[in-house]
């Protein structure tokens, strides 16, 4: 089923946080995962995706360093104290707001 | 791919920005067309399915021209603007009330002093367009051409102009440059220094330290002993940035324990051994002295007036003025003392609270920098600070014995103006380039040099998009 745009770009800065939360990802790494925990669901491009990852460490809730990598320098984003706080604050918002939905949705 | 890479930078209006958003887009295409070929798609069908999956290069670029351009800290500019404003109409005020135990007339002082912050601020806004990297690239040339300089100031007579026994001090038309606080701008310079010897391993650590103890020497010569410390520790705590970051690939505690067991013990001992030795320009040996005595009220004239300025003070409006006047450099080193005793405590600790904002805002622009040349640079400038506000602080209080500090900003005096506002300038710059600059500058820069969006030679395969 194909999931309505919008609905997936709102929650985005959330996800990417967590995946964040876990260990520490370039780029690719970010969207494979993605597509692969969302069952392909979360089919993000990566023209959305660096614009989205460059704002969110000019706002210092992520930090980058550069690893080499079987000869191949990546540029590694980690998360800050900042987003950790950020993201915590997202995952409560998102929590009452899907138990509101569905309370609703049960309702109908 | 390379038509949708330069459509993407194309949207990006900062050139210097496009080789860092180039190496990671291109880093991602490259990945996702490996992972296209395992699945089996021929090499053709990889790439054009990896650029397919990238979305549209337009968009994606005028997104990223948002973030990636040059940014100006309008804060900092504003909160510098208002500085120099209260810092010129300080020294408007003792000029006007100047008498003739002043050097300057009224009227000299006053066009002086607003004639240093001028020309500061303008030097401020100059440093600031420059990109601080390329100050960094210069880095050996500019420390080397300051260390010959120091050591000519001994051999060439004439180059320099003595004054207390200190040969520290360069005419120039009317006035003097102190060397001293000039040599404070070799902070961030020294953290360029340390920049370029990274990965360089304990050969790199080694001509760090070279360089450190060469500029620390000649400053003891000079003989500027305070200043010589206060460099010690500046370079010093940059040194232990860089060792504790893994610049050098080196053992980390144990050089930072050696490091510091000898920056600590070594001067010590040195001063010692030029008190006794009796190398110590004059009024050096004299300060030592008093300050070794112990009691210092019988020869200290400056700590007695401080002590007695102190007690007169109130904590709002003027206090018993004509102490403070009697103090000497009251316009420069004891700016403090003045401040309190003329408007009271509160305006003295209004400015030392404004000046470590600024420490505050400058180390924090630093340590957010991605670029560790402007991080470790940045860092540098706030150290000066620090040191020089904690220093004038302590030397308003007594708590050390009699040498020159000044006032960051404050205190009357050419050199330590104009350097400060330099220093302000170079992080004015760092915050300028932090989306603009990778995080190390050798690598991702060099792809993009030669050619415009930086063609790797393998890329160009007759399938690419």
């Amino acid at each position: 089923m194909a999931i309505d745009k919008t609905l997936v770009s709102g929650s985005m800065t959330m996800l990417l946080l967590k995946l964040l939360s876990e260990q520490d990802m370039y780029g690719y790494e970010m969207i494979d995962t993605l597509r692969q925990r969302s069952q392909n669901v979360f089919e993000l491009k990566a023209g959305t995706l660096y614009p989205l990852l460059h704002s969110l460490e000019d706002k210092g809730l992520l930090g980058v360093y550069e690893k080499e990598v079987l000869g191949k320098t990546r540029k590694y984003y980690s998360i800050t104290r900042e987003g950790k706080h950020l993201l915590k604050n997202k995952e409560e918002e998102w929590k009452k707001y899907s138990n509101a939905v569905a309370s609703v949705l049960a309702l109908a | 791919m390379e038509e949708y890479l330069s459509t993407l930078l194309s949207q990006i209006r900062c050139e210097k920005a496009r080789n860092l958003v180039n190496a990671e887009i291109r880093g991602h295409i490259e990945d996702q067309a490996e992972e296209n070929r395992k699945k089996g798609m021929s090499e053709a069908q990889a790439l054009e399915a990896a650029v397919k999956d990238m979305g549209d290069p337009v968009e994606a670029g005028v997104m990223l021209d948002q973030i990636h351009r040059p940014q100006a800290a309008w804060g900092m500019i504003l909160l510098m603007a208002v500085i120099s404003l209260v810092s010129v109409l300080i020294h408007v005020v003792i000029g006007i009330n100047a008498d003739d135990t002043m050097v300057y007339s009224g009227r000299q002082y006053i066009l002086r002093s607003a004639g240093s912050v001028l020309i500061g601020f303008g030097a401020m806004l100059a440093v600031y367009r420059i990109d601080y990297s390329f100050m960094g690239k210069f880095a050996k040339i500019i420390a080397a051409v300051c260390v010959i300089f120091l050591a000519l100031l001994f051999f060439v007579p004439g180059l320099s102009l003595t004054l207390n026994g200190s040969i520290g001090y360069i005419p120039i038309g009317s006035g003097t440059i102190s060397i001293k606080y000039g040599l404070l701008l070799l902070v961030p310079i020294y953290g360029a220094l340390l920049y370029q010897y990274r990965g360089s391993g304990y050969k790199g650590l080694l001509k760090s330290l070279l360089w450190m103890f060469s500029i620390v020497f000649l400053t003891i010569c000079l003989p500027a002993i305070s200043m010589a410390a206060e460099l010690l520790l500046m370079m010093g705590v940059l040194l232990t940035m860089a060792v504790w970051k893994g610049w050098f690939g080196t053992a980390r505690k144990r050089i930072l324990a050696a490091f510091w067991s000898v920056a600590a013990g070594g001067p010590m001992l040195l001063a010692a051994q030029l008190f006794l030795s009796g190398r110590l320009a004059g009024y050096q040996t004299e300060r030592f002295r008093y300050f070794l005595s112990g009691d210092t009220s019988k020869y200290d004239y400056t700590g007695t007036m401080l002590k007695s300025c102190l007690t007169q003070m109130k904590v709002l409006g003027a206090g018993e003025k004509s102490t403070a006047v009697t103090v000497p450099c009251f316009n420069s080193d004891y700016i403090l003392t003045f401040l309190g005793t003329f408007y009271g405590l509160i305006a003295a600790i209004l400015v030392c609270l404004v000046l470590l904002f600024v420490t505050f805002r400058i180390f924090r622009i630093s340590i957010r920098q991605k670029n560790q040349l402007g991080m470790i640079m940045g860092c540098g400038c706030g150290l000066v600070f620090l040191v020089s506000i904690l220093t004038n602080i302590a030397q308003n209080l007594s708590l050390l014995p009699r040498m020159g500090s000044f006032l960051p900003l404050f205190s009357f005096g050419g050199t330590g103006i104009v350097v400060c506002y330099v220093l302000i300038g170079i992080i004015l710059s760092v915050y300028r380039y932090k989306n603009v600059l990778p995080v190390h500058l050798g690598e991702s820069a060099a792809i993009g040099r030669g050619q415009q969006f930086g063609l790797k030679g393998g890329d160009q395969s007759p399938t690419e998009m």
